[in-house]
């Protein structure tokens, strides 16, 4: 499943190809040069209108489409994060700059290639702002880090609707920004006897509109995958996994990772309220199967390790199922690639079993629990995670373990674009 | 017969815009990474900050995780990226007849206050690319394209800066 992953050189030998026909596109699209740039501003020519919205529109609509029917996995898209004041501040400059000077940073890489003057001195005007940046930005460093950071947010998230409806929107905006943009040009063209569009013209562009909109239609009619979606998709492969027991880890191997301070772990504990109100581990969250099937979990903030439990395993293996589709890269459906989510083998009660009841012959990792998911233990009042049986000490015990947990570094979108 | 080059002659805007986000998908589908420019010009300017004043680079909050210690600011994707572009645009340049040495301007105006206006234009663009996290590339196309509130938000104020100054620069331009 894209996106996928390259050796460096294939990755460096790719990136210069697609830098290549970017830079292409915006020379041929005439971005090359200043004066079709700044025209958008007067209206009499609304080219950058139209490329930049034609190309976000093609694109968005290829890229929603292919998440919606499983090819892409959207959560492995680097989706530049929000930092909403600094993003609006340096938005406006940027205006400003584009009005001043005529090119944005791309286009004017275009122009200086064409060995346009204007084009060398824009550049030189942005390594030298750029430059001023990187040594004014630690002055006001809380500002630029914290001002309307939101993390890794898309508008459909935003709103709490399927992507579908946003992508719709953003074609019929598109739509209805081109027809403002054809009638301007037509308004204040500088040639009055500007051929008005033929037949043909016409036809195409009636295409285009149908075409756009039925794509958009489709996006939102099969919608971007849920928990469900994606659990059937990857059902081989998690079958597979439980039935093995690779990512069932033993006790001792979960007090081990609490115990390491190295390792960045998120506990997620699937019990009642009841239960998880009288004991759970330390700094556990209390998560229901519920909200995992709605989605839960899918913006746990860089988490290396995932640890679910339950009583027993029945529940804490639903549970898996669940987060390993959403944390897992690429759904996870491919093989080969890291995953992060592990379950408690032998659940809470095994864990009482050894660190309350010192029984050190409780069965290891590979051995499963089939209770009933009941608690076998008795509290006489409700601990949470007071005392040190929600995180003994390392040496509570003697057992031995095979460590099963690979701490990969969190491979899903940190965030990127220009950064 | 060989058929005549007319430089001024550009692909259909709609066309030349399914072109680019045909790109734009690509490069989003292979490597989950959009477009970009200002990122790899900031590691160029790190680049050459480093080479410069290297322990200076390492006491700079912005420019130390790009080229502090042993960080290697020019390998990078966007670096890569630059190169590409820089490559792209002159091979379509060339072809068409478009790569000459001359300076585009209104025709008001004179080619030295036009090299100071793309040189001021091009500072505030850099020191906005850089507070923004990104520029038209990265941000609005990319950002745009997947639809990141932060993107929509920029691209809003590109226009609004845009319109706001037009007026008062008409005499630059027309």
């Amino acid at each position: 499943m894209a996106p996928y992953v390259f050796t460096h050189g294939r990755e460096a030998a790719l990136t210069v190809f697609i830098g290549f026909l970017f830079g292409f596109v915006l020379e041929r699209a005439g971005f090359g040069n200043s004066r079709n740039l700044a025209a958008q501003f007067y209206l009499h020519d609304m080219r950058v209108l139209k490329v930049m919205f034609t190309a976000i529109v093609t694109a968005m609509l290829l890229l929603f489409l292919s998440s919606a029917l499983g090819l892409l996995d959207f959560g492995a898209v680097s989706v530049p994060l929000t930092y909403l004041w600094p993003a609006i501040l340096g938005g406006l400059l940027l205006g400003v700059g584009f009005i001043i000077g005529g090119y944005c940073p791309g286009t004017s890489l275009v122009s200086a290639a064409t060995w346009k003057v204007d084009g060398f001195f824009y550049v030189a005007g942005v390594l030298a702002g750029l430059f001023v940046f990187g040594q004014t930005v630690p002055s006001y460093w809380n500002f630029f880090h914290t001002a309307g950071a939101w993390g890794r947010i898309t508008i459909p998230e935003l709103l709490g609707i399927d992507a579908g409806w946003v992508v719709l929107g953003v074609v019929l905006m598109a739509v209805c920004a081109f027809a403002f943009a054809e009638f301007a040009e037509r308004l204040l063209a500088a040639d009055p006897n500007a051929k008005s569009p033929t037949t043909q013209v016409r036809r195409f562009r009636r295409g285009a509109v149908a075409l756009g909109g039925t794509l958009g239609l489709v996006v939102l009619l099969v919608g971007q995958p849920s928990v469900s979606r994606k659990m059937k998709w990857a059902q081989a492969r998690l079958d597979q996994t439980l039935a093995n027991r690779t990512v069932h880890i033993d006790a001792a191997e979960l007090l081990s990772l609490m115990r390491n301070n190295q390792v960045r772990l998120a506990l997620v504990d699937v019990r009642n309220e009841r239960d998880f109100n009288v004991f759970h581990l330390l700094d556990a969250q209390n998560v229901s199967l519920d909200r995992l099937q709605r989605g839960w979990g899918s913006d746990l903030p860089g988490a290396s390790v995932v640890v679910v439990m339950s009583n027993d395993e029945r529940q804490a293996d639903e549970a898996w199922r669940r987060l390993a589709v959403q944390l897992n890269p690429g759904n996870f459906l491919t093989k080969g690639e890291g995953n992060r989510v592990y379950i408690l083998a032998g659940g809470l009660n095994r864990w009482l079993d050894l660190y309350r009841d010192r029984k050190t012959d409780a069965p290891g990792p590979d051995v499963p629990a089939t209770g009933d998911e009941l608690c076998r233990h008795q509290f006489t009042a409700a601990l949470g995670d007071r005392g040190p049986i929600a995180r003994p000490e390392a040496n509570a015990i003697d057992r031995k373990f095979q460590s099963k947990v690979k701490v990969v570094s969190a491979k899903r979108a940190a965030g990127g674009g220009c950064g | 017969m060989k058929k005549q080059r007319d430089p001024s002659r550009l692909w259909n805007p709609y066309a030349a815009g399914i072109a680019l986000g045909l790109v734009l998908f690509g490069s989003i589908f292979l490597t989950g990474n959009g477009l970009g420019a200002s990122g790899g010009l900031s590691r160029i300017v790190a680049g050459v900050e480093k080479t410069v004043a290297p322990a200076h680079v390492d006491r700079n909050a912005f420019v130390a995780p790009l080229a502090g210690g042993d960080n290697r600011p020019l390998d990078h994707r966007l670096v890569w990226m630059v190169s590409g572009v820089v490559l792209g645009g002159f091979v379509s340049g060339w072809l068409a007849g478009r790569v000459r040495l001359e300076t585009l301007k209104g025709p008001k105006i004179s080619s030295r206050m036009r090299w100071f206006l793309a040189f001021v234009g091009g500072g505030l663009m850099g020191y906005g690319a850089g507070l923004a996290r990104g520029c038209t590339s990265g941000q609005a196309l990319s950002g745009g394209a997947m639809l990141a509130v932060g993107s929509w938000a920029f691209m809003m104020m590109v226009f609004a800066g845009g319109y706001l100054f037009a007026y008062p620069l008409r005499k630059a331009w027309n």
